[in-house]
């Protein structure tokens, strides 16, 4: 199992997709790409509530919110993962045995939470008040939105990686709770993070997937 | 010898008030304020209405909108065909009919059988098929329908005044139950079907019947609305009579000017405001067109609209009072859709959203090893 990121200790320039194209060759490819766009965009709400439809919610939107097109949302984080599909399709082109796209990490459900850690920092309290932001009263976007903005990601990232012939491998049920949020067992202590104990599950969820020993894994 | 022309007012004379003495400002007749600062003004119609929004923000005049676009989302409020500049998202309304059923719609005494497209593209909406982000589903049409139906709702029992401007008289309607498209199927979008669409030129008859219901209809929701009629200057892009397109526009303009007048003489609290005899008359200067002779210019849409403030509420001198000094003016740029007072904070796009800035703080402090 080798993870160039570890190795890299670098940003993901475009030298870092390319050493990932050159290290292809009969591996199988596992990318995990962004996958924080949900909260970087709206974890916090401006202006009124929205929601958008769902075909796991059956039509169940916020009272009261504005209902906006699903296509909307798709087309907002579109810009975001178009490096996904280059990167897929660089990962394919370099022989990759397998290229796995894989689903990235559910919301925290617990607003009480995350509301005790924005208050707590200070960088974020200071730099918040740079843009005239109030982080005693801000709003934080409703969980059950979150949770869709976070699967239209999985979405597009699985619609991405169908396109190039690549694998989307989703988040196991195992780490989702009753409202597919993310466990509290798998938590990091900061608003958007997890923790060891999700990425060792993770392993063995795609250790699992890929029919490999979890112990070796050397083809990864 | 005596005779009523003696004590007629010069504006009733050709020589003296467009000859000699052309006042753009007193060419609407109106004795009360067009509108008034405490209004809430609505409007629907043609793309012209659309173009007019600006200038009444820009006057201080209120422009009811029954839903903010959701700032988050920034640019992608935006959209090619007029839906995010109306008082609700109806897009274009050309004809009299269209905006009936519309109402009818709202009252929930008309369905049109063809209510949905479905293709590659998603659920797409035959009376607003220029909609940027179309339904992924029949589930979500529907949801993305009854919000915006709602808000027409809003905009008739809210709105004070509502400018109406007239567009065309040909339409393609549902052979199903006499739907009218706002386009015909299969341009913006859709599948023209001879079977399911058909062409028709309203009449004289249908188009006053269809305005004067329509109006009857609006104050069912809102009694005291006031209504200012229009005719769109802009001619018909294409004709489907066999007529040629400038006497086929010149109908299409007839019947509806005259059906605004009628309007305007006979209810209570319409009037009409010669946007269109401003433009296109004889006095008007040859700039008052783009290139195209189709698109009213920048100067002619502000010389309309200095004529329209004149009679509002709180007017202030006009600058554009000859059509010769006007088509020498630089185009003013229209005001923002919305000021940036009424604007959620954090909606600027342009600098960091406060859910960003928490993101990338987490993600250095994670990547630190903090």
């Amino acid at each position: 199992m080798f993870f160039l990121m570890e190795e890299w200790r670098g940003n993901r320039t475009p030298e870092y997709w390319a050493a990932l194209a050159e290290n292809a060759r009969d591996r199988i490819i596992v990318i995990s790409f962004n996958g924080n766009q949900h909260n970087a965009s709206f974890l916090f709400r401006s202006g009124p509530a929205f929601d958008f439809w769902d075909a796991d919610d059956r039509g169940n939107l916020l009272p009261g919110a504005d209902v906006i097109p699903r296509l909307m949302v798709r087309e907002f984080f579109k810009p975001s993962l178009a490096g996904l599909d280059s990167v897929v399709a660089e990962a394919m082109d370099g022989g990759a045995a397998k290229v796995i796209v894989l689903g990235t990490p559910p919301c925290k459900g617990d607003l009480d939470f995350i509301r005790k850690i924005v208050l707590g920092s200070e960088y974020f309290r200071r730099a918040a008040e740079k843009i005239g932001c109030d982080v005693e009263t801000v709003a934080i976007t409703d969980t059950s939105v979150r949770v869709k903005l976070w699967g239209v990601l999985q979405e597009m990232m699985a619609d991405i990686a169908e396109k190039r012939g690549a694998t989307f491998v989703p988040v196991p049920s195992a780490v989702l709770d009753g409202t597919r949020c993310l466990k509290s067992e798998f938590w990091a202590n900061d608003v958007t993070h997890t923790n060891a104990a999700y990425g060792n599950l993770i392993l063995k969820h795609l250790s699992l997937s890929l029919n490999l020993d979890e112990n070796d894994g050397s083809s990864l | 010898m005596d005779h009523p022309y003696k004590t007629a007012p010069s504006r009733a004379f050709w020589k003296r008030a467009v000859t000699e003495g052309w006042n753009l400002e007193d060419v609407a007749n109106s004795s009360a304020p067009l509108l008034r600062m405490s209004d809430k003004v609505a409007s629907a119609g043609s793309c012209f209405a659309a173009n007019i929004v600006p200038y009444i923000e820009k006057a201080g005049f209120s422009y009811f909108r029954a839903r903010k676009p959701v700032s988050a989302f920034g640019k992608l409020n935006e959209d090619n065909f007029s839906y995010s500049k109306f008082s609700a998202a109806y897009g274009n309304i050309y004809t009299p009919r269209q905006a009936l059923q519309l109402i009818r719609r709202v009252r929930g005494e008309f369905q049109p059988r063809e209510d949905r497209w479905i293709g590659e593209g998603g659920v797409i909406d035959p009376f607003r098929p220029g909609l940027r982000f179309p339904a992924v589903s029949s589930a979500e049409f529907d949801l993305l329908t009854a919000q915006y139906l709602r808000d027409v709702r809003t905009v008739l029992e809210e709105a004070s005044v509502f400018v109406f401007t007239l567009g065309l008289t040909e339409a393609w309607v549902s052979r199903l139950d006499g739907a009218v498209f706002p386009a015909c199927p299969g341009t913006i979008r859709g599948v023209f079907d001879p079977d399911l669409h058909a062409f028709h030129n309203f009449t004289m008859d249908e188009v006053r019947s269809d305005l004067f219901a329509f109006i009857e209809a609006v104050r069912t929701f809102n009694p005291s609305m006031r209504f200012i009629l229009t005719v769109s200057p802009v001619p018909l892009v294409a004709t489907m009579t066999a007529s040629h397109v400038l006497p086929a526009t010149v109908y299409s303009k007839s019947v509806l000017r005259v059906a605004a007048e009628e309007a305007a003489m006979l209810l209570p609290d319409v009037d009409y405001f010669p946007a269109y005899e401003i433009v296109t008359g004889p006095q008007a200067p040859y700039e008052f067109f783009e290139a195209d002779r189709r698109e009213p210019s920048e100067i002619a849409i502000r010389s309309v609209m200095d004529a329209f403030l004149a009679r509002c509420e709180g007017s202030v001198p006009s600058v554009s009072q000859s059509p010769r000094i006007a088509a020498s003016l630089p185009p003013v740029a229209p005001a923002p859709a919305a000021r940036r007072s009424e604007l959620a904070p954090g909606s600027d796009i342009d600098q960091p959203s406060i859910s960003s800035i928490l993101a990338d703080a987490e993600c250095e402090e994670a990547a630190s090893g903090l």
